[in-house]
Parts: C-alpha cells; structure tokens; sequence
C-alpha cells in the first residue's frame, strides 16, 4: 500500500475529529493485518470506488461513539446509543471519508464515496476485504478509534 | 422508492441463489418501505456502490440458511460460520447478486453504478444504520429459513 494513498484518510481523520472539538488526538499505533477481524463494539464503514477501490472502516467502543455523537450534535446529551445517535455516527464516516475523497482528488486519484454503514451488535465476527488491511489508532480525549483502511490498488 | 431501481435485485436474489446453491426461494414478501435501520437474521452481507446515484444492498440470512448456503457451494459437511472463507461465500453471493442488478440498472438508466467490496458480518442481536438513504425491505423464505433484503438508494431515476 502506497503512502500516497493511505495519508489522505489519516489526514481527514485528525481534521474532522478536530473540527468536532475533539481534544488530544494522536495517532497511535499502526498493525497491518491479512483480515479485518474488529473486535469493537461501534464499526461503520464506507466504501470507495473509482481509481481506488475499497472500504474504510472506524471502529470505536459504545462509549466513545456515545460522546463522538454528542460531539457531532453540539454537546446534546447522548445517554444511549439511539436511532439519531447512530445516524449521526454514520454520518461521521460520510464526513470523514468525503474528507479524505477531496485530499485524494488534489493528488489527481478521483474517488467516489459509497453510503455509510453502521453495525453494532455483539461478538461481532465481521469479513471486511479480502486484501491487507492497515489500521490506524487515534488515541483522543473520547477514546481509542480506530481506522481501518483497506485498499485494493 | 422507484420500482424500476428495486426490482432487478430482487429478481438477481432469487436467480442467482437458485442457480448457485440449487436453493428455491418458495415466498418473497412485497417491498416494505423501512427506515434506515435494520435488525439483523445473524449472518449479513452489506455491499455499498456509487454511479450518478449512490445505493446499498443487504443480504440477511438466517445462520441454517446462510451455513446451507455454504454447504451447497463449497461441499463442506459442516461448515463453521466464523470463518474468513465460509463467511467469504456469502460476501461473495451478495457481490454477485449487486453486480448482476447493477449491470442491469447501468445499461438501461446509464447510472454508472460501481461496486465497492462487499463485506460480510455474523454476531447477536446486530443493528444495521445509515444515513442519508430511502430504503425497502423484502422477506424470502426457503425450505432451510428465511433471509431478508435491504436496497437503499440515495437519489432516483429521472423520470
């Protein structure tokens, strides 16, 4: 995998969280593995067509998405994880992704992004690519999320 | 939601399990126009695609028929379900079906639809979201259970 690639997401995640008012962002520790097995309890993804192809997970615990949806809904309080809550997570994905769509396009790769997706369930056992995936910790004042990022170029 | 964009999966699902697995789907239910959420069977493929329009499909098997579905395709006596390759099968299935129906939907309506990889998912009590998107649901049955599929669309056809 191309760094080339790989850093507009990272870029575009560090900024939206940002914009969210998301505090101390750092990016932690980077795995690559042969199989997206996520473990967490939040996942959306959204896809990517066009000169690459893929799917761009984020992974984050019940917790963390409970306040990254007050984050996103101007500090509203989110005591569970509700039909709004969860739409506003996927929503968060589109965001981000779109983010990432518009940095690759100043590289000249031209994306398009798929609709979001979000699951939540439990002992989640969960097939996202069949390539190497590259996943990326941020380390916030929420939580851990977690970005993984599979391409097939 | 537009009949025209709705049909050809349904009509996809229904040949390309019985041409693959030798599985009949013997009820198919009316489409029900739903929310954006879903609660999920156990065993669920989500492929996501975008052209001039962007759209979604999920595949909601229930585990006796998603793991007889792997038994027909891969002659496996018994399968486990959380495995990368059996769990694989049914991701593939779904690409299959999307890819066939959007093949479709591009040559008549030119919507330059692409797929993006399909996923694939099994765990309790799951809760499929999204944003942004009108979407149908339709119950299938067959003699090994039932499945359920979801097709979302941002955006419509012009008229």
């Amino acid at each position: 995998m191309n760094a080339k690639f790989i850093n507009p997401f990272l870029v575009a995640v560090d900024s939206i969280l940002k914009q969210f008012g998301v505090a101390d962002i750092r990016r932690g520790a980077v795995a690559v593995k042969d199989e997206m097995v996520i473990e967490q309890d939040v996942t959306t993804f959204v896809g990517i067509v066009g000169d690459l192809r893929g799917n761009v997970a984020y992974c984050f615990s019940t917790e963390t998405a409970k306040k990254l949806a007050s984050a996103m809904m101007m500090g509203m309080p989110v005591p569970e994880l509700d039909e709004m809550s969860r739409s506003a997570i996927a929503e968060l994905a589109n965001v981000i992704t779109g983010h990432a769509a518009s940095n690759l396009a100043e590289e000249q790769v031209k994306v398009d992004i798929t609709p979001p997706s979000m699951i939540v369930g439990e002992e989640i056992f969960m097939v996202l690519s069949s390539v190497r995936t590259l996943i990326v910790t941020f380390e916030t004042a929420l939580g851990p999320v977690e970005v993984h990022i599979c391409l097939e170029v | 939601m537009d009949s025209r964009l709705i049909t050809p999966y349904i009509e996809s699902t229904v040949q390309i399990i019985r041409q693959m697995t030798g599985i009949e789907v013997t009820e198919l239910s009316d489409p029900a126009p739903g929310s954006g959420e879903l609660s999920a069977y156990g065993v669920t493929s989500v492929i996501t695609f975008a052209g001039t329009i962007k759209g979604r499909l999920i595949i909601d098997f229930q585990p006796e028929l998603a793991l007889q579905i792997i038994k027909n395709l891969m002659g496996e006596e018994n399968p486990p379900l959380r495995d990368r390759l059996m769990l694989g099968c049914i991701a593939e299935i779904n690409n299959i079906i999307a890819g066939d129906a959007n093949t479709l939907l591009n040559n008549q309506y030119g919507l330059g639809l692409r797929l993006a990889p399909p996923m694939v998912v099994t765990g309790g009590k799951m809760m499929l979201a999204s944003s942004k998107v009108e979407s149908v649901t339709v119950f299938g049955r067959t003699g090994y259970g039932d499945f359920k599929l979801n097709i979302a669309f941002q955006g419509g056809l012009a008229s």
